[in-house]
């Protein structure tokens, strides 16, 4: 069943501002682009790093501070290998203030 | 005499993750990192690839921005070189005349450059690869479109080799081995190497010794003692590094090809911990004592070493993990194989494949090459030391490599 969890506020993230958050096991990245909120998972998929970890956003590409794969952020998909696979991209919204990610 | 807490020396890697790791596991109390390099801490293993070729800015080249330093509170004392070490007094002496006192000293000094013994490597126009400085004033070099010889053709010296080229450049290895990479991967790895150098663009001659670099005002060749003379304007040195031990040998710490540590990355003297290139481990995972001179360890050894800074007992067991970038190859390369009796080779397109070195069954490292996709699968492989009973499983393409490896050992 799919639920809806606060992960933050929304003030935590302004216009070009990346920030991880966990929800039990789930790390999440949060990116604003162009005020505009995405949700991808924190976890690069080539070799695990925590994405929010002094990783950073140009335009809505995101770069991973291990071995500088990039994502889109607005996708999930891959624009600069190593990485081959994209990130898992998840459902996002901003209510009375909180930013809400929806699990599965 | 000014005191700290936390004492790192060495603003690289190692030493950026060790400060930061410090106040991500709690640290109060002053913080203070001494660098030689008069750079915040940077991507250093970019230097011989995106960076040297113009493809990344000089403003995305920190570890960390500096402001993330210090929001931490990190203090950073740049351009400045630890000179000495009293470990009885628990202070180091640097080279402005100052000491300082600490409670607990990383060493992250890293490694110092091998230097050639011929003569001629004092001419303009011959050129080692190991700070931001020396990246640009080769970048200047690439500029002028110089004929370039590279001594060496390690990871460094091939890199610089693959960039050279790609800016254009006509670029000679020269190597005192046979095959490239040989000493690395085994004959036949090295092969593909040193042939996938060749066919891109990039002239070897092998075997041979330098004899001298030549020239008047700048360098103009390099002689060899096979009798071959080499045109060139612009000589790239890259025959290795040597771990920066002289402040632990001197304070009577325990040294042997690096400072000696346990896998808590602390050294024979407690409270003295070392980390990165300098640092001699004991790998629980390999039962063995291995020093790596590589950009990935380097750093998690720092996060560690700030954790055991702070007493929370955390050994480094990770699968050490290094990568490079030759032209249109991604190479990565997972694990320990200093020996294996059998090379298995996984074949997933052109340029794209995983090779396993096992002995005995038990694969102790893997080689990728453009295959990312498999890297966590086989990094899970070697940490649980599985023995697989019939290798050629590995082969077959169309296997799943995670099925395997999490398959239960041939009973």
């Amino acid at each position: 069943m799919a639920r809806e969890e606060r992960v933050a506020a929304a003030s935590e993230i302004p216009e070009g501002v990346l920030k991880g958050v966990s929800l039990g096991e789930t790390y999440i990245l949060l990116a604003n682009v162009g005020g505009k909120l995405y949700a991808v998972s924190d976890i690069c998929t080539h070799a695990e790093c925590n994405i929010s970890d002094g990783g950073y956003l140009e335009g809505t590409e995101v770069e991973c501070p291990c071995h500088g794969s990039r994502f889109d952020v607005t996708t999930g998909e891959v624009t600069q290998s190593p990485a081959e696979e994209a990130l898992r991209v998840y459902c996002v919204a901003i209510r009375d203030g909180d930013v809400l990610v929806t699990l599965e | 005499m000014a005191k700290t807490k936390y004492l790192i020396i060495g603003g690289g890697h190692a030493g950026a993750m060790a400060a930061l790791g410090l106040r991500k596991a709690g640290a109060d109390g002053r913080v203070l990192l001494v660098s030689a390099e008069a750079e915040y801490p940077y991507l250093r293993y970019m230097l011989s690839k995106e960076y040297l070729r113009g493809q990344r800015p000089r403003d995305r080249l920190n570890i960390r921005p500096v402001k993330l330093f210090l929001d931490q509170g990190v203090e950073m004392l740049l351009g400045t070189r630890a000179v000495g070490l009293n470990a009885e007094a628990q202070s180091v002496l640097l080279d402005t005349g100052e000491e300082v006192g600490y409670e607990k000293l990383l060493l992250a000094t890293g490694a110092s450059l091998r230097r050639l013994p011929v003569p001629g490597t004092e001419l303009p126009g011959v050129y080692h690869l190991r700070t931001l400085a020396d990246a640009d004033a080769l970048r200047e070099e690439i500029a002028l479109n110089r004929k370039a010889v590279i001594i060496g053709g390690g990871f460094i010296g091939a890199e610089v080799a693959a960039s050279f080229v790609q800016q254009g450049m006509n670029v000679t290895i020269v190597d005192v081995a046979e095959t490239l990479w040989a000493h690395l991967f085994g004959e036949k790895m090295g092969r593909f190497f040193h042939e996938g150098l060749l066919k891109r663009g990039v002239d070897i001659l092998t075997p041979v010794h330098v004899e001298s670099i030549e020239g008047e005002n700048r360098v103009r060749r390099v002689v060899t003692q096979e009798g071959h003379a080499l045109d060139g304007d612009l000589v790239v040195v890259g025959i290795g590094v040597n771990p920066e031990t002289e402040l632990a040998e001197a304070a009577g710490l325990s040294v042997d090809n690096g400072i000696l540590v346990d896998e808590y990355l602390e050294s024979s003297r407690p409270g003295i911990f070392a980390a990165g290139d300098n640092a001699r481990f004991y790998s629980p995972l390999f039962d063995a004592r291995l020093r790596i001179e590589h950009w990935d360890v380097a750093g998690q050894q720092g996060s560690i070493a700030a954790a055991n800074m702070l007493g929370q007992c955390k050994p480094f067991d990770e699968v050490p993990y290094f990568f490079s970038e030759l032209f249109d190859m991604w190479v990565e390369f997972l694990g320990h194989a200093p020996h294996w009796d059998r090379l298995t080779l996984r074949t997933l397109g052109e340029d794209r494949f995983a090779a396993f070195y096992s002995q005995q069954g038990r694969v102790n490292g893997v080689l990728l090459v453009n295959n990312s996709k498999e890297l966590k699968s086989c990094a899970k492989f070697i940490r649980s030391k599985t023995v697989i009973g019939d290798l050629t499983t590995l082969e077959d393409p169309d296997v799943d490599l995670g099925e395997v490896l999490t398959a239960k050992p041939d009973a």
